[in-house]
């Protein structure tokens, strides 16, 4: 069996996530209510997913792999720096000056070269969505370092 | 009679000036978003979600039903412009829609979906009404056994029916029930899943799921994939949106079968939008005179599945309403819906709340009606959305999604949880993992755990007696069908070379 096979190593991914399940449900304190504790579906989900991780590790051996399409890694890792920075920036710096932020970063790693043109849509953009949610909707989004 | 006088009543809600005009704007926003490449109705309800957080019940769930049929009428502009459906039930839609633009009958196969929407969505309201109604007068004689059987059976099918690979749908339906899980348990309060980590006590909600898994993950999928996306071909809608005399003949007989079949289908659980829409194609092609049309511009072929999944929209809503149960990953989302207004859809809500119902259930037929009304002279519109350059469509998504996702609980936490599923929708569809079942499964799990520990109870620990009560039994035995029943399809379709049988059911968004 290949190690390389992309059903291999996802079996392998599950497994591990499986692992994570049975720990959580194992440590799961039984108070001995009713007939059924609160740790017995999870393990038995958690098995489950063990259980459908080696069906795909052994399947693998038989199996071609799936044709996957190449990667544009720059791309994807560029989009996963920025949605992380955009998620951690998104309380202390505000809505409104990281949702620009990510909006020009986004298009621009999405290929879009035209920065001016993002600037002024991104900022139309994000400020109609926060008049319509602040004014109109009700919902609070964070305010950040703007004084508004 | 009495579902009558409960109608009328549910009218009189919903044609409340002020209720109408939420419809309305429910429709527009639903179809504007459903419209856009990638996005199907699951992740347009879930991004949609907040914008009636401010409203109050009634008026919420009357906007929430015109962007529920709004988002699912949405995908075939795409499909029928593009060739690039915005989710797996237009799929079919765009082997004809397509073609047919491609020959210049573009506002042809727009008018017939439009239509064809229409009548199947009317046809399936009126079925949701009288299903709905049925059902809650069945969920009164059944227990907690019957319930946590409809449920395996509905993961059961969903799983069964989601593509190719057993294991990988068992990966997503097992990890999906495992993460409903997380947080505190209802009847003992003990924390479970949390590894300490505070933030998760309150659980997974669905709309963190269905952001993270659908908007996050197609993201991180378009980035991905940039360089080998070619410049897509679209077709220019020329003229109004109408068919000429024969188009509409032909278009009659395939809009009522594929709303007759699509009903059915949506009122099974886990069988969804998708397998509906293409059991329909394969109905249109065995009845018609032309079967070698089919593939080359058929006005069936868009008339029959565009009429079958919007009415297998409808048919979900039978178990949802009726058991409070959901069957699909939309269905799922919708009952996220309820519980941020502490509802419960089911039996109890139809005594509890039946203005809320039935203005529900009145406003479906107003969303029909407005559809038909703003989606031809709109048309124009819609197409003009496909024109938002690419790069600033995605841009905006994932602004939408933050917003949506921070005004559930606004907690910047739950960002954290998106990214991390993002991630993991976007190595589920690279590897090809079926992202509906661990949607449905997030939903599920809690409910099934419910039901299985409150059956237990009733058959003191004996898990036998549990599954083999006469009504669970016949319930996971028709679960069992709808698993086998799709692979023996599928084998005899490999083994035939038919490969529209061998492809069934591709997963449901």
């Amino acid at each position: 069996m290949s190690w390389r096979h992309s059903d291999a190593v996802g079996g392998l991914l599950a497994i591990a996530l499986g692992v994570v399940v049975l720990a959580g449900a194992l440590t799961t304190p039984d108070v001995a209510f009713g007939v059924v504790g609160p740790a017995v579906l999870p393990s038995i989900f958690g098995s489950l997913v063990i259980l459908s991780g080696l069906w795909l590790v052994v399947a693998s051996r038989w199996t071609s792999a799936p044709a996957a399409v190449t990667l544009d890694v720059r791309p994807l890792a560029l989009s996963a720096v920025a949605i992380a920075a955009y998620f951690a920036a998104f309380v202390p710096l505000g809505f409104v000056l990281s949702s620009i932020a990510l909006f020009v970063g986004m298009a621009r790693i999405l290929g879009s070269r035209a920065s001016a043109r993002d600037l002024l849509a991104g900022t139309a953009f994000v400020v109609a969505l926060y008049a319509l949610f602040q004014m109109l909707l009700t919902v609070d989004l964070p305010q950040g370092v703007l004084p508004v | 009679m009495e579902i009558l006088g409960s109608l009328a009543g549910g009218f009189a809600t919903a044609l409340a000036p002020q209720n109408l005009l939420y419809a309305f704007v429910g429709v527009v926003l639903g179809t504007a978003i459903g419209v856009l490449p990638g996005i199907g109705p699951a992740l347009t309800i879930s991004l949609l979600l907040p914008v009636t957080f401010g409203l109050d019940p009634v008026p919420a769930f009357i906007m929430f039903g015109g962007i529920y049929y709004g988002a699912m009428y949405g995908g075939s502009t795409t499909s029928i412009l593009v060739n690039t459906p915005g989710e797996s039930s237009s799929v079919v839609t765009a082997i004809d829609g397509y073609q047919m633009a491609k020959k210049g009958r573009a506002g042809a196969a727009l008018a017939t979906s439009a239509i064809g929407s229409f009548v199947a969505g009317t046809i399936a309201t009126l079925g949701l009404m009288v299903g709905a109604v049925a059902l809650v007068g069945l969920a009164v004689r059944i227990g907690p056994p019957e319930y946590f059987a409809i449920m395996i059976l509905a993961l059961l099918s969903v799983t069964g029916l989601s593509g190719t690979s057993v294991p990988k749908a068992l990966f997503a339906t097992a990890f999906g029930l495992a993460l409903g899980l997380v947080g505190m348990d209802n009847q003992t309060g003990q924390l479970r899943m949390t590894f300490g980590i505070s933030e998760l006590e309150d659980g997974v909600d669905v709309v963190l799921g269905a952001i993270g898994l659908f908007a996050v993950g197609e993201v991180f999928w378009v980035a991905s994939t940039w360089l080998a996306q070619q410049a897509e071909e679209r077709q220019t809608l020329r003229g109004p949106a109408r068919m000429t005399r024969e188009e509409f003949g032909r278009s009659v007989a395939p809009w009522l079968r594929g709303s007759v079949v699509g009903f059915i289908i949506g009122v099974l659980p886990g069988a969804g939008a998708a397998i509906s829409s293409f059991m329909s194609y394969a109905i249109e092609k065995r009845a018609s005179k032309h079967p070698e049309e089919f593939g080359k511009g058929a006005i069936e072929g868009v008339a029959g599945p565009e009429a079958s999944n919007n009415a297998a929209a409808g048919g979900n809503l039978v178990p949802l309403l009726g058991l409070g149960i959901p069957g699909s990953g939309t269905t799922a989302v919708m009952i996220a819906a309820f519980q941020i207004y502490g509802l419960q859809p089911g039996p109890l809500l139809f005594t509890q709340r039946p203005d809320l119902v039935w203005g529900l259930i009145a406003s479906l037929y107003i969303a029909n009606v407005a559809l038909l009304v703003l989606n031809l002279p709109l048309v124009g519109l819609w197409v003009k959305l496909l024109d938002i350059p690419k790069p600033l469509l995605y841009a905006g998504i994932l602004v939408v999604s933050a917003v949506g996702v921070y005004s559930i609980d606004r907690r910047a936490s739950d960002l954290v949880v998106v990214f991390a599923l993002g991630v993991l929708g976007f190595l589920m569809r690279r590897y090809d993992y079926p992202i509906a079942p661990l949607l449905l499964g997030l939903v599920l799990g809690p409910l099934i755990d419910l039901n299985f520990r409150r059956g237990m109870i009733m058959t003191d620990g004996d898990v036998l007696a549990l599954i083999t009560r006469p009504g669970a039994a016949a319930i996971l035995g028709l679960g069992l069908l709808l698993v086998l029943a799709p692979q023996v399809v599928r084998l005899y379709g490999r083994m035939s070379g038919k490969r529209d049988l061998a492809r069934l059911g591709e997963s449901d968004g």
